[in-house]
């Protein structure tokens, strides 16, 4: 449904973002994580066709975002990360007039503006001018906005910025709504977001992506290192000693359980499979082993690694 | 696709008291100086001393009224055009609406063409209403109308290439004051550049007089349309529409 192939855009010499390749499928929704000033604004606005790359394509449902933009654009719903209303019009008035602009028939406009404001929650304030209203409906009527051409492919930039955790909560979950329905490219630096509601991720940093591909993935994928969790009976001193010589282990650390023995967990060089021998050497040395299992590590452990790796 | 933006422009003019205002003050205006050459040309009229002294044995109401008054509309277009355009497109950026309007599948000529249609349509309906004037004339003489028509002509080309001056200042900054003050001073240049030599001769005399705005709408008041005239000014605002649609593709490309 998209496909960038190796984007890049300049500002003058300072590279906004270089070499991004990605590609989203239908039904996807694709996030893109990364701190702010990463170039995530700068991908979503060529691809929702404000601003054409340097080098580099981009092809949203078979259509290429510079050549023919306004194939693109009928295609696609974009809500920008900051944006602004017409103060002047009422939420409806507002709703109405993007969906001329999108090419909808009178009758069939107002039919998706009022299915509209009844997805984002609007409907309370149709007739109000937009001068009057607060944060939260704003940005909803942000979103509304993209969605008025009942779009294919969403674009959303930051869609939950600037929100209380109720309304964080209840975009969300209309976005979640339009999984499988909609493609849906959303941005944000807020790792929470991206694992509650993306099927991929796409982990920027410095203007590239760093990595990609789904949540548990890319966890295990971008690890440093694996991670053993022992529940061994003995001396304490003796099995740290036991398991730091075997090879491949980087450090042990003790936890505090409520077992009455002892927790170790190991941390392991990525790729080796040790199991055996710690099984092997704490056995010959007398000591009582009584679990072992993998340790994941969490995606946020795995955000901040890859993000302040790279800086 | 430009006729939506095109009837939000037009509800966003319609819906600002201080278009209203402007209006007002403009008919207020034209009526004043009107009334005031009228009388005035009753006043010189009627003494037959004063006709003889400014040759108004030739002289009749239309040259005397008529171009006056086309001579002081289009001097007042040139204060109120610059504060109808300012904020067509200075707004949008300032506002940040624009991003969301360059999302929609409309071209930057529907944009452009859609709100410079919109000033037009603002200003066609202030010239409608300044017939009163002539009409007014009409009552107590005879003036020429085929003058009167190629006068209007005159106005609506003129008021054609300004608007595109306007629209063009407002493509230029996002603060309305400024693009404002763009193109005021801007039209004012255009407006006098033909005066400031005092002769035609030499090659910047030449020059300036053929860049001359005023120059150029001057004749139309006369009862002539000229070819080169005509030209001239719709070239004028060809030339800035172009440059106002160059520029937003040159804020895309830095966006």
């Amino acid at each position: 449904m998209i496909r960038a192939d190796r984007l890049s855009k300049n500002f003058g010499k300072t590279e906004a973002i270089r070499d991004v390749s990605f590609c989203v499928e239908k039904g996807e929704i694709l996030g893109f994580l990364g701190p702010n000033g990463s170039g995530k604004t700068t991908t979503m606005r060529i691809l929702s066709c404000h601003t054409p790359p340097t080098k580099g394509t981009a092809r949203i449902a078979g259509y290429d975002v510079t050549r023919q933009s306004r194939e693109v654009r009928r295609k696609i719903g974009y809500m920008p990360e900051t944006f602004g209303l017409y103060d002047d019009m009422t939420v409806r008035s507002y709703l109405d007039f993007i969906g001329e602009l999108k090419g909808l028939k009178h009758t069939l406009r107002r039919e998706r503006v009022n299915l509209v404001m009844e997805q984002t929650g609007l409907k309370p304030v149709s007739e109000r001018l937009i001068r009057n209203l607060s944060k939260g409906y704003r940005q909803r009527a942000g979103l509304a906005q993209s969605l008025v051409g009942d779009p294919e492919i969403l674009i959303l930039d930051e869609p939950t910025v600037g929100l209380d955790p109720a309304q964080i909560k209840e975009i969300r979950t209309l976005i979640l709504s339009m999984k499988g329905v909609k493609t849906i490219v959303l941005s944000t630096h807020i790792l929470q977001e991206v694992a509650a509601i993306c099927t991929r991720i796409a982990i920027v940093s410095l203007g590239r992506i760093a990595a990609i591909g789904a949540p548990e993935e890319l966890a295990k994928k971008l690890a440093p290192e694996e991670r053993l969790a022992v529940l061994a009976g003995g001396n304490q001193d003796a099995i740290t000693r036991i398991l730091k010589d075997i090879s491949g282990v980087l450090s042990v650390k003790t936890q505090q359980t409520d077992s009455p023995h002892q927790m170790y967990h190991v941390h392991v060089k990525k790729g080796c499979d040790i199991r055996k021998d710690i099984s092997a050497s704490l056995i010959k040395a007398g000591c009582d082993l009584y679990e072992m299992y993998p340790l994941g590590m969490s995606l946020e452990e795995v955000y901040m690694n890859v993000v302040m790796g790279g800086e | 696709m430009w006729f939506g933006i095109y009837k939000k422009e037009i509800k966003s003019y319609l819906q600002s008291p201080v278009i209203y205002a402007l209006a007002g003050i403009f008919l207020f205006l034209m009526a004043y100086f009107t009334l005031g050459m009228i009388v005035e040309f009753a006043d010189i009229y009627r003494d037959f001393n004063m006709r003889r002294m400014y040759g108004m044995d030739e002289m009749n109401v239309t040259q005397w009224v008529i171009r006056g008054f086309f001579s002081l509309l289009n001097f007042l277009l040139l204060f109120l055009i610059p504060v109808l355009t300012m904020r067509l497109l200075a707004e949008e950026r300032k506002n940040r609406t624009f991003e969301i309007l360059t999302s929609c599948p409309i071209s930057d000529g529907d944009i452009v063409f859609g709100k410079y249609l919109a000033a037009l349509t603002l200003i066609l309906a202030l010239l409608l209403a300044s017939l009163v004037y002539p009409l007014l004339v009409e009552r107590f003489s005879q003036p020429e109308w085929p003058v009167i028509l190629t006068g209007y002509l005159g106005l609506v080309l003129t008021v054609l290439a300004y608007l595109a001056f306007g629209l063009f200042a407002s493509t230029v900054t996002e603060n309305q004051i400024i693009a404002s003050f763009l193109s005021f001073s801007g039209l004012v240049f255009f407006y006098l550049v033909g005066d400031v030599t005092s002769s035609k001769e030499g090659w910047l005399g030449k020059i300036s007089s053929e860049l001359s705005l005023r120059q150029h709408s001057l004749s139309f008041s006369n009862g002539v349309i000229e070819l080169r005239d005509v030209f001239y000014l719709l070239a004028f605002a060809g030339f800035f529409l172009f440059l106002s649609l160059e520029i937003l593709k040159i804020r895309r490309w830095k966006a």
